[in-house]
């Protein structure tokens, strides 16, 4: 096939044995690749109410048909998986170079499947494929684990390892891949470390065919062209997604002290600027990238270097946690990286916890004799550290994630846990955007912001305006951003630099030979939608409308300071929302999808109703 | 004595298309956006003569060249 590496890579764990099949030329033509493979093949190939960290729960790893390709940003890799976080659907995108060697090495999925009696690493060179034993690995950090490996097989190869956090099965632990780039959300690494996986070894020479060369190549120069031509490619490559820091600030969604108020009184020292003079030694980018944002970090202050922090680790663990020094929150990224915890998370929990403590319904008991205080930047290091262990009773408490851990405190710190479906709000604060807010509380797996940035829409209209155009606006990009995790490639170029996105599509049909419009794209984007929310339907008793509401904090609790100060979302008007939102996706009041709209989007052989 | 305001992406939509737009010195950059009808809070980034400032109370000055850019995805 055209644009693919040809082959899914099966192991299995349990017994050792390695498989290759050709990878089916109809699931290709139906979910293209890249998460659109991972939710096809989590849903065929793990049975119902799969222990998310037992053998049965697979990890799948895909590219997709940009990925390696002359396409900018063609970098991104697909984990799917069930989640122990959510104990529903789970997909992290990773950047970097992995998802393209994938490709040389003629991968187009590599399927993780039952558990290892003893740590192994998973060896690929081109068509050698071995399970070698990891003991010597076991309990070293992930980029310690990158820098072995590479001096051991040479800097060719890609390395995808996990933590001491996906060793010790934190539920929101991560897997770390050219030193700093996460697939963070949802427990990925947590699955990895249930089936006693390290990490993975990957380097492929191999070429890939493309249905028209010449096509191709036209195609994707284009492509570039357009990057470089861009009116702001050098803002964009200066600073990269910390941009947003001072915007969120501004107009009151900035995260600030576990989400209590959009606009934080030290958020001016986390502004990029700052950030690019005081630590920012370079520019880093993933897998063709002409406009590289990843931005790599010398922090004197503890004698580190570190990629980061992105946007989201600044409000998450930063203005979150009530930290103003950009390389506090630097030295605090490092750490979850290495240890191998998501820093949404990770900053979640521990600004929870700061919290509760403040407020008394935690104890320097429930801490181990931390001072969980918003702004104490050495108890921020000490939770990361205890979370990734599982040390003590605070480290126990929060590796289960903010939903858990409220639920065993209770004292009313449930109304302060920020999650969706048990996932961890990240760095959007939403007092007073309710497209925004729909898009959290509809998002496939749990309240991540990057299937639908609708923010700048919520302030386009009137940020507390509830009206269909905001719902109909979430839709459309929730079944269009995700497709380029289907084709394998970064989004970005699109969203930032604002190129032409018309462009892709005579690369991808140069490259498959497929001709593909972006309406065609959408609809296989909102079919995959559409699975995604059949597996929630499918693993959760009682899954429905309850699990799509937002935390309490933002319809009855006002922020007392910043720009948003004393407002906030009518309750009523959340429902709204969710009832325009069902109609306009064809659901039902309660959230599920009726046989009508299966029928329509071709999904009725995946129902289990 | 003016200076001159490039807005980019889809900001530039919202000057009719225009690349750039004259507006008088002496006033904030929040005034010129407000003058121009460009909401400030759509608005990530301005660069000022190639220097970015995160204060739109910046008074602009004789000859100066802003540029502006909107919000993006942030990740």
């Amino acid at each position: 096939m055209n644009g693919y590496g040809g082959t899914i890579l099966r192991v299995n764990l349990t017994t050792g044995t390695i498989t290759r099949q050709p990878t089916p030329e109809a699931v290709a033509r139906d979910f293209i690749g890249g998460r659109g493979f991972g939710i096809y093949f989590l849903t065929s190939e793990v049975p119902v109410h799969a222990d998310p960290l037992g053998p049965e729960n697979k990890l799948i790893i895909s590219s997709g048909p940009l990925s390696g390709m002359l396409a900018p940003g063609g970098g991104k890799c697909d984990w799917t998986t069930k989640s122990p976080l959510t104990g529903g659907y789970a997909s992290a995108s990773m950047g970097g170079h992995f998802t393209a060697e994938m490709k040389y090495a003629g991968l187009d999925s590599i399927i993780l499947e039952g558990k290892s009696e003893k740590p192994v690493y998973l060896f690929i060179d081109d068509k050698k494929v071995e399970l070698r034993g990891a003991s010597a690995y076991m309990g070293k950090g992930a980029i310690d684990v990158e820098v072995s490996m590479k001096k051991q097989f040479g800097e060719e190869f890609q390395i995808a390892a996990i933590g001491v956090g996906g060793e010790n099965q934190v539920l929101y632990a991560s897997i770390n891949h050219d030193y700093g780039r996460e697939a963070g959300r949802g427990g990925v690494g947590a699955v990895m470390g249930s089936k006693n996986l390290k990490a993975i070894a990957l380097h492929g020479t191999g070429s890939v065919t493309v249905a028209n060369k010449d096509a191709y190549v036209k195609a994707g120069k284009a492509l570039y062209k357009a990057c470089k031509d861009a009116d702001n490619i050098a803002e964009w490559t200066r600073y990269g997604t910390t941009i947003v820091v001072s915007w969120c600030d501004e107009v009151g969604a900035l995260p600030t002290r576990n989400f209590q108020a959009g606009s934080f009184e030290g958020g001016k020292t986390l502004y990029a600027p700052v950030m690019r003079e005081q630590i920012v030694i370079t520019d880093k980018g993933c897998f063709g990238c002409p406009c590289p944002c990843g931005k790599y970090s010398n922090v004197k202050k503890y004698k580190t270097e570190v990629e980061g922090p992105e946007y989201e680790t600044i409000g998450m663990l930063g203005s979150g946690v009530g930290l103003t020094d950009i390389s506090d929150v630097a030295q605090a990224n490092l750490l979850c990286d290495d240890l191998g915890i998501d820093t949404i998370s990770a900053g979640s929990c521990i600004s929870w916890a700061m919290e509760a403590f403040e407020k008394g319904a935690l104890t320097l008991e429930d801490t181990d004799g931390i001072e969980m205080r918003f702004g104490n930047a050495e108890a921020v290091f000490a939770a990361i550290k205890k979370i990734a262990h599982r040390e003590g009773k605070l480290g126990q408490l929060l590796s289960e994630g903010v939903k858990r851990a409220s639920a065993k405190i209770g004292k009313g710190t449930e109304k302060y846990a920020i999650h969706i479906k048990g996932m961890e709000q990240s760095a959007y604060a939403t007092h007073n955007a309710t497209a925004m807010l729909i898009s959290y509380m509809t998002c496939d797996v749990g309240a991540h912001h990057n299937r639908a940035w609708a923010i700048t829409y919520d302030l386009q209209v009137g940020r507390d305006k509830v009206v269909p155009e905001k719902v109909a606006r979430v839709i459309w990009l929730q079944n269009f951003r995700p497709m380029f995790d289907v084709l394998g490639s970064c989004r970005l170029q699109w969203v930032e630099l604002g190129i032409d996105r018309d462009l892709y599509v005579p690369l991808l049909e140069a490259i498959t030979g497929v001709h593909r419009s972006w309406e065609d794209m959408e609809k296989t984007g909102e079919r995959i939608w559409n699975l995604t929310r059949l597996y929630w339907s499918r693993e959760i008793e009682g899954f429905g409308r309850d699990w799509d509401q937002p935390s309490p904090r933002f319809y009855t609790e006002p922020p007392a300071t910043g720009t948003t100060a004393g407002q906030i979302t009518k309750p009523e008007d959340v429902q709204k929302l969710l009832d325009m939102y069902y109609e306009q996706r064809g659901w039902d009041s309660t959230g599920h999808i009726p046989p009508e709209t299966l029928e329509r989007l071709n999904l009725k052989e995946f129902s289990v109703h | 004595m003016t200076a001159t305001l490039r807005p980019i992406g889809h900001l530039k939509s919202m000057v009719n298309d225009q690349a750039e737009v004259t507006v008088p010195s002496g006033i904030s950059v929040r005034e010129a956006l407000a003058l121009i009808k460009v909401p400030s809070e759509l608005v990530a980034l301005v660069v000022i003569n190639g220097v970015h400032t995160t204060d739109k109370d910046t008074i602009l000055n004789d000859g100066d060249i802003v540029k502006l850019m909107a919000v993006i995805g942030g990740g």
